[in-house]
């Protein structure tokens, strides 16, 4: 089941060792907005100054991969010296060199890394390393994607915050490929529809705003679901509230910018920007905001296209990575991936004989076949690898070509050798995909989903089976999940039968690992769908 | 000043001076007492030796500020009768020997504004200036009288001498100037400038500055001074002579003498006589090296410094001192003096905010006795008609708080209506105990935080008796979520207790999500009693409402699954029961016939038992025989299980199983076979 229509990119030139595709390409400049967002994080660590040690969040070094080239290893020119993942030890730093002088702390405002990074700093002021009056702060603290009353809370009730530095950082969403941001939002179904938090309707909106500054306000507004009208509303209100601050800050003069600010996300930059008004620049003809509750169905279903499979199959994509094992991508030269990564990014790194390999419309490979339905996958795999086989016979062939021909085509061979190795590393994958949705049981459980889909009958048996192969509670959970969305009352009341079987399990606690893109994601698209319009631009000034 | 302990009980003080936010004192015992800064919270006073005795006393002392020593912290010196000085830091004291320099004890001494100099005045009269390091003598004047009352520094170059009714100053050179007056005077030392105060006067003494001295020395031939003679006498012809003279840096240089001296001049039709030459000289310059920004930002300085000289408000301030307070401090200055009109025109006319003079100029108004008597509705409009003529947002919130302060709560909740800022808002309305008004406000915002602030401080104050809190709370229907989640991710310490409390101690008590945090709990538990009585908790919450009755019935089984599965352990000996599902279980009971073989009657019953209580399908009973049977290697049950009836769910569970544990290829293929018949 596709979800959304890709916009062909269509480029088969090879591609310069930069940040390309992953942002470039796309109805929007991407490029724009990791550059803000990157401008930002060198900003806050140059304030920070000295010798650093940076400690990342749980996956942040993932998402930092797509904001500075290099990652958090191209951060030395802005003083890191070390980077940690949060623990709650740091361990021991280098003999050799001098030990850091500051640490800066880059974790999401949740109360777990706060109050890792809490108890770093009792520790330290315990040993007597902090807490000298007039030294610089050597705890910086940068909450992402900003700074939350109660996480400041948090650390002035463990004693920690005369010791920090706190300021947010906004890095709310990162682009994943030329047409997709992602705000890395988990949790967030759960957390809105199920524990009634609006934080990420507040990430969400803040995010949105910040979409705005940089490429100009909607003509039009379309929301689905009670959370997407949330998110819609709070952009509304943030709008009067930096209408209002323009205002005050116009009125006097120089005033404004000298509020203190207590707690709460920084005012954006753009507010007190000498910009023009965003109402007049609407380079965006609309935005649709959904919610994931308009449509629980989709993501329990299995899918078919090639991107998904690889999902299902091969361990998941984290940030447009998947890992895949080291002989899918072996190659001659050292830089294994290095024409069908962005460019400069590292070397994919290998542990227990895997690969990171990055999945994005860089590879124009990859950007054809994504999403593609698996059965069409074979052919396609095939008519390429020809055209590559003919394009170097038909030089060879010509035996009489001018010095010009020659020339032409040694231009192509990199990217043609590059479009090669990729195609080799996808054949590798389609076969592991292919084994997978070959096999009897991937079959036998997409024609059940199919035909639940079609309203016929649920289908006990099978559920069953799976039981008894001992399918992981998660898988078994998902398909019962889609039998509860669509089946009937009476269906409803049979699925109960299977509490028994997760009884003594604490099923409360095993989460459903929602499939590929189903949360948070943004995707950018060049024409509005048709759809029904359910919100209106909200003027700020008719709200003052 | 208070001694430091272990001086005070025998020591006084017999000597004392202020220098900026430091305090020094000089005891009887010849000891120092230091406090580093009079303004902090607590201030801290520790003692400096000064290696002096009672025997050998000093006779004055000078301080140097940490800002202005070589060693950038505290430093005293001390003149003995000796006639020596000793320099005292933090390292101790340290005499410099100064006995054959000096005829007579020094009386006197005064560090230079800049830190350089130290002008010591002997007891015979003779005033010596000197470097700080002591080995450079700079100046050496015998004033041939008494020594005088005081002795202090006139800008940075020239040392103030004054007796009862006179004055002497002695410029760098040694060249003096003697004033006398018919009042008894005294004199404060400025930064740039001596003022000088009698009963009926304060004057501003103070040596001309350099380029003022340049363009009225009598032969001056510098272009600073023909530009100020062009004005007066034949403008056409000095202007080709201008002309003529080509030199740009020269032209700036004198272009900028005049602007100087223009700042230094107080007399108004003065200061334009120089700004006129800056003028002309402008005129002649080539654009690029245009002056102009500058003749305009000194000429709007002397506009604002002419304006604070006058009668009122009498802030007869130099330019050099305006510069260093900054337009921030004089606007502050002028607000305590109540000038609020002149600070207002001075902010707008120097482009700076004018918010802090208007909520100066409305809590001052507040606090006025006169306005008591007005009704709030009425001062309100007056504070709104005049704060909104200068179409600014004013922040209001500030006028408000100065309002409730005044103790009017009822024209401070009009003014805060008018606060655009939401935060400032909830804020005063927090500080004021207006819990719902806080509340309801910061859920119009629509942002987290702000509810958070509102609900934190709602629940503390909760700590002390107050009726309606929890009203408030659940009178809105967000708000018991977010003090959950509060709750559940913040609160380290008994969270538990304030979270099942906050879910059923209220009016709308929500007894599913009590269940789940008291069946969450169970699974926390280590011990077996422990589950089970959070089970059985989690079961009576859920069994409160009819919506819960699917939760009330599964902990309920659960609960009995438990027992069930905590009586096979006890009864067989063995511990893999626990923490298993019902699937599990079953698989267990069947693998236990091959260790357990004289309970294997027992064993089938229980697992009659089980799937009668729980309900198991027959096919799921089937598979789990099958897959157990084949993992504990009981074969021959294996074989009689399939073959005494046809099985429910075929024979290809069987070969699978078969398949899996490696058994020979003849009895597979029987079972295939089956498998293909059936």
């Amino acid at each position: 089941m596709k979800k959304c229509e890709r916009v062909p990119s269509g480029d088969n030139e090879p591609s310069p060792p930069v940040w390309r595709g992953e942002g470039g390409l796309g109805p929007l400049d991407l490029l724009r907005f990791r550059a803000d967002t990157r401008q930002e994080l060198f900003d806050l660590l140059e304030g920070v100054g000295g010798r650093q040690c940076l400690v990342l969040d749980a996956g942040f070094r993932g998402r930092l991969d797509h904001v500075v080239l290099g990652g958090a290893d191209g951060l030395q020119n802005c003083g890191v010296a070390f980077v940690r993942d949060l623990a709650p030890e740091l361990g021991v730093f280098d003999a050799i060199s001098p030990p850091p002088d500051r640490v800066v702390y880059l974790v999401r405002a949740a109360p777990g890394p706060v109050a890792m990074v809490a108890a770093h700093v009792r520790a330290a002021v315990r040993h007597g390393e902090v807490g000298a009056a007039g030294a610089a702060p050597r705890f910086h603290v940068f909450m992402v994607p900003r700074t939350t009353l109660l996480c400041t809370q948090l650390l002035e009730d463990a004693g920690a915050l005369p010791h920090v530095h706190v300021a947010p950082y906004r890095l709310d969403a990162i682009a994943l490929d030329a047409d997709v941001l992602s705000l890395g939002l988990d949790a967030c179904l759960l957390d809105v529809k199920v524990h009634g938090d609006p934080a990420p309707l507040e990430c969400a909106a803040q995010f949105l705003a910040r979409l705005e500054q940089l490429y100009g306000t909607p003509r039009e507004v379309w929301t689905f679901g009670d959370a997407a009208r949330g998110v819609v509303e709070r952009l509304a209100h943030a709008d009067v509230r930096a209408e209002r601050a323009r205002r005050r800050a116009h009125g006097t003069g120089a005033g404004a910018a000298d509020i203190p600010r207590l707690f709460g996300a920084a005012t954006p930059r753009y507010e007190f920007a000498d910009e023009p008004d965003p109402y007049a620049r609407a380079g965006v003809d609309a935005l649709v905001v959904l919610d994931r509750a308009v449509d629980l169905v989709t993501p329990m279903v299995t899918p078919l296209t090639y991107e998904a499979l690889i999902d299902e199959a091969l361990g998941g994509i984290v940030d447009a990575r998947a890992r895949l094992p080291r002989d899918f991508v072996r190659d001659g030269d050292d830089g294994a991936t290095a024409g069908v990564a962005p460019g400069a990014a590292p070397a994919p790194a290998a542990c227990n004989g895997h690969v990171e390999y990055p999945l994005n419309s860089d590879d124009a490979l990859y950007a054809e076949l994504r999403d593609l339905n698996v059965e069409e996958l074979g052919d396609r795999l095939g008519a390429r690898a020809k055209a590559i086989r003919e394009a170097y016979d038909a030089f060879r062939r010509n035996a009489d070509a001018s010095i010009a021909e020659i020339h032409d085509f040694v231009k192509r061979i990199p990217g043609l050798a590059r479009i090669y190795r990729s195609l080799r590393t996808h054949v590798a994958v389609a076969e592991r995909v292919a084994r997978t949705t070959d096999s009897r049981a991937f079959r036998e459980r997409w024609r059940a989903e199919r035909a639940l889909l079609e309203g016929q009958e649920p289908a006990y048996d099978l559920i069953e089976d799976l039981v008894a192969a001992g399918e992981p509670a998660p898988s078994l959970l998902r398909l019962l999940c889609l039998q509860s969305l669509v089946a009937s009352r009476a269906g409803v009341e049979a699925l109960r039968a299977f509490g028994c079987h997760f009884l003594g399990r604490g099923v409360a606690r095993a989460s459903c690992r929602t499939p590929h893109r189903s949360s948070g994601d943004v995707r950018v698209r060049a024409d509005p769908a048709a759809g029904r319009r359910v919100g209106r631009r909200w003027h700020p000034l008719g709200a003052l | 000043m208070v001694l430091s302990p272990d001086a005070a009980d025998k020591q006084t003080i017999v000597k004392a001076t202020v220098c900026g936010s430091a305090l020094v004192a000089l005891t009887n015992m010849m000891n120092l007492q230091v406090c580093d800064d009079v303004r902090a919270t607590v201030p801290l006073v520790f003692s400096m030796l000064s290696g002096l005795s009672v025997s050998r006393p000093a006779i004055a002392f000078a301080v140097v500020k940490p800002d202005l020593s070589s060693s950038g912290h505290l430093e005293v010196i001390l003149s003995t009768n000796d006639n020596s000085v000793i320099l005292v830091d933090s390292n101790g004291p340290e005499d410099q020997l100064l006995h054959k320099r000096f005829q007579t004890p020094i009386v006197d001494m005064s560090v230079a504004p800049n830190g350089r100099f130290l002008a010591c005045l002997t007891a015979g009269g003779v005033l010596t200036v000197m470097s700080m390091s002591f080995s450079t003598k700079i100046l050496e004047f015998d004033t041939a009288s008494s020594p005088p009352a005081q002795m202090l520094w006139c800008g940075e170059d020239s040392v103030m001498l004054c007796w009862e009714k006179a004055m002497l100053l002695v410029g760098p050179y040694g060249h003096w100037l003697r004033f006398s007056s018919k009042r008894s005077l005294h004199v404060v030392a400025e930064a740039d400038c001596c003022r000088v105060i009698t009963d009926g006067l304060c004057e501003v003494v103070q040596r001309i500055p350099a380029s003022t001295g340049l363009i009225h020395h009598a032969d001056s031939t510098h272009l600073a001074a023909m530009l100020y003679d062009a004005i007066e006498d034949l403008p056409s012809a000095t202007d080709a002579n201008l002309t003529c003279c080509s030199l740009t840096v020269e032209l700036q240089n004198a272009i900028d003498a005049n602007i100087f001296s223009a700042l230094a001049e107080f007399e108004p039709s003065k200061q334009k006589r120089y700004l006129r030459a800056a003028m002309r000289g402008e005129k002649q310059l080539p654009p690029p090296f245009s002056k102009t920004a500058e003749i305009v930002l000194a000429a709007r300085n002397l506009r604002v410094l002419n304006h604070v000289r006058r009668a009122r408000p009498g802030l007869f301030v130099t330019f050099c001192q305006y510069k260093r307070l900054s337009p921030f401090m004089l606007i502050d200055r002028l607000l305590v003096r109540n000038e609020h009109m002149l600070a207002l025109h001075i902010s707008q006319y120097l482009g700076m905010s004018q918010t802090p003079v208007l909520i100066n100029w409305a809590c001052t108004k507040l606090e006025q006795p006169l306005v008591t008597c007005k009704v709030d509705e009425q001062l309100r409009n007056e504070l709104e008609t005049c704060l909104v003529t200068h179409r600014c947002l004013v922040p209001y919130a500030q006028i408000a708080a100065a309002a409730d302060m005044a103790g009017r709560r009822s024209l401070a909740k009009m003014l805060i209506q008018r606060e655009t800022s939401t935060l400032e808002r909830i804020k005063l309305l927090l500080g004021m105990q207006e819990y719902e008004n806080a509340l309801k406000e910061a859920l119009r915002s629509m942002q987290i935080d702000l509810v958070y602030l509102a609900l934190l401080s709602i629940d503390r104050a909760r700590s002390v008796p107050c009726p309606n809190s929890d009203d408030l709370i659940y009178k809105h229907t967000d708000v018991p979520c977010l003090l959950r989640i509060h709750y559940r991710d913040y609160c380290w310490r008994d969270r538990r207790r304030l979270l099942h409390n906050s879910l059923v101690n209220s009016k709308s008590p929500s007894y599913v999500d009590a269940g789940n945090l008291a069946v969450k709990n169970g699974y926390r538990e280590k011990t077996i009693e422990g589950r089970i009585m959070k089970f059985r908790e989690a079961a009576a919450l859920f069994a409160h409402s009819r919506a819960s009755c699917f939760q009330a019935k599964q902990t309920e089984e659960e609960l009995e699954l438990l027992r069930l599965q905590h009586g096979f352990e006890e009864r067989f000996g063995v511990s893999c029961f626990l923490g298993m599902s019902v699937t599990e279980t079953l698989h267990n009971l069947f693998a236990l016939w091959i260790t357990h073989r004289q309970h294997v009657s027992v064993l089938k019953a229980q697992v009659d038992r089980l799937q009668r209580h729980f309900k198991v399908p027959e096919r799921r009973l089937s598979y789990i025989k099958i897959q157990a049977l084949a993992a504990s290697g009981q074969w021959d049950e294996f074989h009689r299980f399939a073959l005494e009836r046809r099985p429910l769910v075929g024979y290809r569970p069987f070969v699978l199983a078969l398949l899996h544990h490696s058994q020979p290829i003849s009895i597979i293929s029987t079972y295939f076979k089956l498998w293909q018949q059936a």
